[in-house]
């Protein structure tokens, strides 16, 4: 399955949101999104996401990564365009490739 | 310590322009952003005043002891999430109470804010302090602290009373508590006899935040809600909210259909929740059920049914719509006795209760909860002993299926609340209720998992919910004395209560005691549209 990597900032407005709650900031951002994401088998699926190192809270960084597995080819242009769309303030997509 | 619960700026939060609106409401909740940010009412009421171009709604919560510590050494006033102004600023400061432990939070909320606590020491230029929710049904405990109570739902007088505001806001205080005394539902202590309970007729077309804010931290109730019905048929005669909720109102299927859609668009949330305070009683509620779970099956979009009663309909219902395999179903037998479980108007029998049980270990659920109170009216060690014989045969039945069966009971003691046909009986004493948890704990079976609420907690609950006036002072006395987040077992202390009601010479005890039928209870002039008479022919 298509894999991507997508490169984020975490900026002042959201720097003390925790990993774990930035996390699920993300997933509910891809699931608005529409995005193609895979899923996990088994009764709890969930959003095939590897996810860099956790920054501590109270620290806004520029280039945050994760990589996102998909059930179908996206182009990567437009997967910055509809997360940047669904986003909160302070998060931001910066680039996005297949990998 | 958990610093994004202070910090706002959430998905759907709304700022607006501070000097374009003339109306302004600071929405508050007297416990943790958690809890607050779980509560429909509070998204409910934020979204309607948002949507008039003149008027602005903000949230502010309780901040969590170390918090409080900050604010007050900085000496630094409580503001809300959106603008980060001091409550003072604010025309209309709203606190939505759902339950009585959380008084003493709102003395913090009020003093960090420096407004002051009681209402008749407010000035000209305070913000008028209005209390809605379920703990309105009885406001006495609190009418001192308050300037104006909403009394039942508020999506149709929170307009009415915002509109009344509008062309009085220069006007002095009296005029404005005076106008809004008028309005059907509002009870102004010191002005109005008495009060009407509101609820909306058109609950289908009721308004619905469709853009709720989506919390970036875990909440208590972490998912996108769509309310299906209002009241509840069955009329347990201990059940508040069954009372007070009337009349039963169900949601059309295609605006249920229609807001799931659009929450699931605007949220994200990965659950969506059908609630109501018995969702097998929505005529519609397995076919909504399959639609959603049809509907969002490929965005793993779990549907939840909380609040069903546990049947085989029911058990199997969920297996065919949740995606999450629940690993436990929790059922409410109230008392152990058939004889006790009528007394209490539980409408469930011995055969029901086995019914239910046998379809959730036929489904492969393992565990199941079952909910009993003590200290019920007329109870005897017999009801008591029944819970562990009931417990038993449970565990007996579970076992016939897996070796992995467990049971757990959940014991909490009864609290007679008001506009409940059991609004006169007596509630037993900390004392008596940890007698009765240790004949159950001692009887049961050792492989039952046994819990039970904490005695004094039900203690200070009683006392509040069935409370008067004097209480008032109660509240302020044990705030000063150090009590805070009385719902949080780390927070709450008995012994700064019963040294708060000793300085003021008065004994909690008597607000347990039974009421004569023919006293005048305080919260009697809250009509809720159940009269009395069919409260006590209830009770018979």
């Amino acid at each position: 399955m298509p894999k991507v990597k997508v490169v984020y900032s975490k900026g002042e407005e959201v720097k003390y949101i925790g990993h774990r709650d930035l996390m699920r900031t993300f997933q509910r951002a891809i699931r608005r999104s529409g995005l193609p994401i895979a899923y996990s088998q088994g009764f709890n699926p969930h959003m095939k996401i590897s996810w860099g190192q956790a920054l501590k809270v109270g620290t806004a960084a520029s280039s945050q990564e994760a990589i996102l597995e998909l059930a179908d080819w996206v182009n990567p242009d437009l997967i910055t365009q509809r997360l940047n769309s669904q986003l909160p303030i302070g998060l931001a997509v910066t680039d996005a490739s297949m990998i | 310590m958990k610093p994004a619960r202070y910090v706002g700026n959430e998905l759907h939060s709304i700022h607006k322009d501070w000097d374009k609106c003339s109306l302004r409401v600071a929405l508050a909740y007297p416990d943790l952003y958690e809890v607050g940010m779980s509560n429909l009412g509070v998204q409910i009421l934020y979204h309607i005043i948002n949507e008039q171009p003149d008027s602005l709604a903000e949230r502010v919560f309780a901040p969590w002891p170390d918090m409080e510590n900050q604010l007050t050494t900085n000496g630094s006033q409580l503001t809300t999430l959106e603008s980060n102004k001091p409550l003072k600023d604010f025309d209309l400061v709203g606190f939505s109470l759902g339950h009585e432990l959380t008084y003493t939070n709102i003395v913090t909320m009020l003093k960090l804010a420096n407004i002051p606590v009681f209402r008749t020491e407010r000035k000209e230029d305070d913000p008028i302090i209005l209390a809605g929710g379920p703990c309105t049904f009885n406001p006495e405990p609190i009418r001192e602290l308050f300037d104006a109570f909403v009394v039942g739902e508020g999506e149709e007088v929170i307009l009415e009373l915002l509109n009344i505001l509008k062309p009085f806001r220069q006007e002095p205080r009296a005029i404005r508590l005076q106008a809004l005394a008028k309005i059907s539902g509002i009870f102004v202590p010191g002005i109005s006899q008495q009060v009407k309970k509101r609820f909306v007729a058109d609950f289908s077309h009721a308004p619905v935040p469709t853009r709720p804010i989506v919390p970036f931290i875990e909440t208590i109730h972490d998912r996108a809600a769509v309310e299906v019905m209002r009241g509840c048929k069955w009329g347990c005669k201990f059940c508040q909210a069954g009372w007070t909720t009337l009349p039963v109102r169900q949601r059309d299927q295609e605006r249920i259909l229609q807001i799931a859609d659009e929450l699931i668009k605007n949220t994200g949330h990965e659950e969506l929740s059908l609630l109501s305070l018995s969702s097998s009683d929505h005529s519609q509620i397995a076919e909504i059920a399959k639609i959603l779970a049809k509907k969002y099956e490929k965005q793993r979009v779990n549907i939840a049914l909380p609040s069903m009663r546990t049947n085989s309909f029911s058990v199997k219902l969920a297996k065919e719509i949740s995606r999450v395999r629940s690993s436990s179903i929790t059922l409410a037998p109230e008392a152990g006795t058939q004889r006790l479980r009528d007394v209490i108007g539980k409408n469930m029998t011995e055969a029901d209760i086995e019914a239910g049980v046998r379809a959730v270990f036929d489904e492969g659920i393992e565990a199941i909860k079952l909910y009993f109170m003590i200290g019920l009216p007329t109870e005897t060690d017999e009801d008591l002993l029944g819970i562990c014989q009931l417990g038993e045969k449970i565990l007996r039945l579970g076992k016939e299926k897996t070796r992995r069966a467990r049971v757990t009971i959940n014991l909490s003691t009864f609290i007679p609340k008001p506009h409940t046909p059991l609004q006169w009986e007596r509630q037993i004493s900390i004392e008596e209720t940890l007698i009765k948890q240790k004949l159950i704990k001692q009887h049961a079976d050792r492989r039952l998992d046994i819990r039970w609420h904490d005695a004094k907690t039900s203690f200070l609950e009683g006392v509040f919910s069935r409370g008067d006036a004097k209480l008032n002072q109660v509240i302020v006395k044990a705030w000063e004395l150090g009590a805070r987040f009385d719902a949080w077992s780390e927070h709450f202390q008995l012994d700064r209560w019963l040294q708060a009601f000793k300085e003021l010479a008065l004994d909690p005890n008597q607000y347990l005691q039974e009421r004569p039928l023919e006293e005048k209870l305080p919260w009697d002039y809250v009509d809720t549209g159940v009269n009395k008479e069919v409260l006590l022919k209830c009770r018979r």
